[in-house]
Parts: structure tokens; C-alpha cells; sequence
């Protein structure tokens, strides 16, 4: 009879033990979920500014960004960036990587250089570490006497060169 | 020595003025691109460069062709200097391979420049004019398209002309 009794009383202790450790998992997971939702952020009208050497290399403007703190990725609309007051890159969306400092652009992408010619695009990619922009998509440039299309594009935005590739189409006035 | 130098000299004036005359002359029938028109252009790699605010270097790369109305040229690279301002073509240099087929009349050569607003030509290294069965070899050509001259040099070497011996 003592020896179900201990049984009893250690089977109980045990099922306390094991139910007081996954209620505190479960809080431990709600209080994750909590964070989760506190750190994501919504600004309208974003702007964020890239110094170097203290000159504003580019600036970023949105008209609204959800940032996620934890991740640091910013995902944003209406996107405007302006690099060195010369090229206007303009998009739909993007998705801002904060750490890396690289941007996913997305939909209806335009490249104005010089407020004249413009590279139209559904895709970007923003290096802004390397000064480079890149696509893999179908790409339209017009301007001033000038039209062409190609396959994909790699821009050098600090050395003003553009490299296109893949069935090059031109027409030259 | 002398006689192949005369030789020369009779040969180079008969050309110049084969081309001077302007019936035949290939300066007429064969480079008929014009600054005023478009042209076409197509290739497998395009670097554009800004060298200087509203100058552009267009730089065509792997199997270019131009066209221009019935005009074609065909060359390894060509690349285009444009003035975004002035809407203008300042010079074109084309290189390696060079193949320029005219309405009735093809040239080879390894390098050339135009130069559409000065109307002027030039051609070098292994130049072939194939013009309504006439051929002509040279080294240099220069051609002033506003004056309709058409001037054929070779290097050291002579100038082989061959009037109705083309295929």
C-alpha cells in the first residue's frame, strides 16, 4: 500500500513539475509573438539619408515603410531614391535591407539620369555599398534622340557607366 | 624603281578621278548614311558611358550591325559618340571585321570612322571595295562626302585596282 502511495505522490510531483515547464514555454512564446508585433514599425512619408565623407550620397524616400526591428529589412512604398542629385530611381515597392544597405525594387522601376534619359524596368536591384544597380529583366531606355532595348542591365551609378546585355536594340536619331 | 613609282602615281590619279567624276563613283552609290536619319542598331552587349555631362559614348559590343536605310554595316565593336543636347551623332568608330554593304557595293576593312557631321569617311588596314564588278585593295581611304572625293592609299604596297574583275 506505501509503495503506490510513493508511486502516487511521485507521479503527481512529476506532472506538476512537467505542466509548470510548458506553461512557461507557452508564455515565453507569446511574449516572442509580442516582440515580434512591437518591433514592426510603420512610418509615413520615410526618408532615410546616406552620407559619406559628410556629403549626401543618396536618399531614400517612401510613402509609407513597415520596418521590422529585428530584422532590420524595411518593407516600403512609392519608393523615391535620389543618388548624388543626378540619378532619380523611382518603383512601386521595395524591400530595404538596413544592415547590408541593398534594396529590392519591384514594379514599374525607372533610372532618370539627368532628369532626361530614363531605364524602365519591372526589377531592381540596389547596391548602394558598391554603387551598383542590377537587373535581370527586360529593360527600355529612351530619352533625347535615343531608344533601346535589352535583356539585363548592370549600372555603375558613380562612374556613369551601364553595361546592358542580351539582344541590344537601338535606334539613334 | 621609278616605273613602278609612275606606275603608282597613274593608277592612284585614275582612281581619284574614277571617284571624282561622280558617275560610278562609290562615294555616291555606296556611303549613303546621312546625320539626318536614323540608324539602327543591334548587338549582343551595349556599355554606355556618360564621359562628360550630356556626352555619351554608346559602345557596341559582339556582332554589331547598323542599318540605315538599304546601308548595313557588320563589325566586331562600333561605338557611337552622341551629344544629348545638340540631338547629334559626333563620330563613329567602327572596329575589327569591319563589313559595310552599300546598294550596289560591299567593303571590307579592319577599322573605320565617320564622322556625320563633317560628311568625311575614313578606312583602314585591308580595305576590299567591291563595286558593280570593279575591285579595288588599299590600305586607306578617305572619303569627303560634301566634296565627293574618294582617295585610296596603300601602305608600302601598290594599289590593286580591278575594273570589271569583281564576281
Amino acid at each position: 500500500m506505501k509503495n503506490i502511495y510513493c508511486s502516487f505522490v511521485i507521479f503527481f510531483i512529476f506532472m506538476v513539475v512537467f505542466i509548470s515547464c510548458s506553461k512557461k514555454k507557452e508564455n515565453k512564446k507569446t511574449k516572442e509573438v509580442q516582440k515580434e508585433n512591437v518591433s514592426n514599425i510603420v512610418i509615413k512619408k520615410f526618408s532615410f539619408t546616406n552620407s559619406e565623407k559628410g556629403k549626401i550620397k543618396w536618399i531614400l524616400y517612401s510613402n509609407e515603410a513597415v520596418i521590422n526591428k529585428s530584422t532590420n529589412i524595411a518593407d516600403l512604398k512609392d519608393v523615391k531614391i535620389l543618388y548624388k542629385n543626378y540619378y532619380t530611381i523611382l518603383s512601386n515597392s521595395a524591400k530595404y535591407y538596413m544592415n547590408e544597405k541593398k534594396a529590392y525594387l519591384k514594379g514599374d522601376v525607372e533610372i532618370i539620369d539627368n532628369k532626361s534619359y530614363i531605364f524602365k524596368t519591372q526589377m531592381l536591384n540596389f547596391d548602394s555599398k558598391a554603387n551598383k544597380v542590377s537587373t535581370n529583366s527586360k529593360i527600355k531606355f529612351t530619352g533625347k534622340g535615343v531608344y533601346l532595348t535589352a535583356l539585363s542591365l548592370t549600372g555603375f551609378l558613380d562612374k556613369h557607366k551601364f553595361i546592358l546585355k542580351g539582344k541590344v536594340y537601338s535606334e539613334i536619331r | 624603281m621609278k616605273k613602278i613609282f609612275f606606275l603608282l602615281v597613274f593608277i592612284l590619279n585614275t582612281f581619284i578621278c574614277y571617284a571624282k567624276d561622280g558617275g560610278v563613283s562609290f562615294t555616291q552609290s555606296f556611303f549613303k548614311f546621312s546625320p539626318d536619319k536614323p540608324i539602327k542598331i543591334s548587338s549582343e552587349v551595349l556599355i554606355i558611358t556618360e564621359l562628360k555631362r550630356n556626352f555619351y559614348q554608346f559602345d557596341y559590343r559582339k556582332n554589331v550591325t547598323a542599318t540605315q536605310d538599304k546601308n548595313k554595316i557588320y563589325s566586331d565593336e562600333l561605338i557611337v559618340y552622341y551629344d544629348k543636347n545638340q540631338k547629334k551623332i559626333n563620330k563613329i568608330i567602327i572596329i575589327g571585321n569591319v563589313k559595310i554593304k552599300g546598294e550596289n557595293a560591299i567593303c571590307s576593312c579592319d577599322y573605320g570612322k565617320y564622322y556625320p557631321q563633317d560628311k568625311k569617311i575614313y578606312l583602314k588596314g585591308h580595305i576590299k571595295i567591291l563595286q558593280d564588278k570593279n575591285l579595288f585593295n588599299g590600305d586607306e581611304l578617305s572619303i569627303d562626302l560634301i566634296k565627293n572625293i574618294a582617295t585610296l592609299k596603300g601602305k608600302g604596297k601598290r594599289i590593286n585596282t580591278i575594273f570589271g574583275g569583281g564576281k
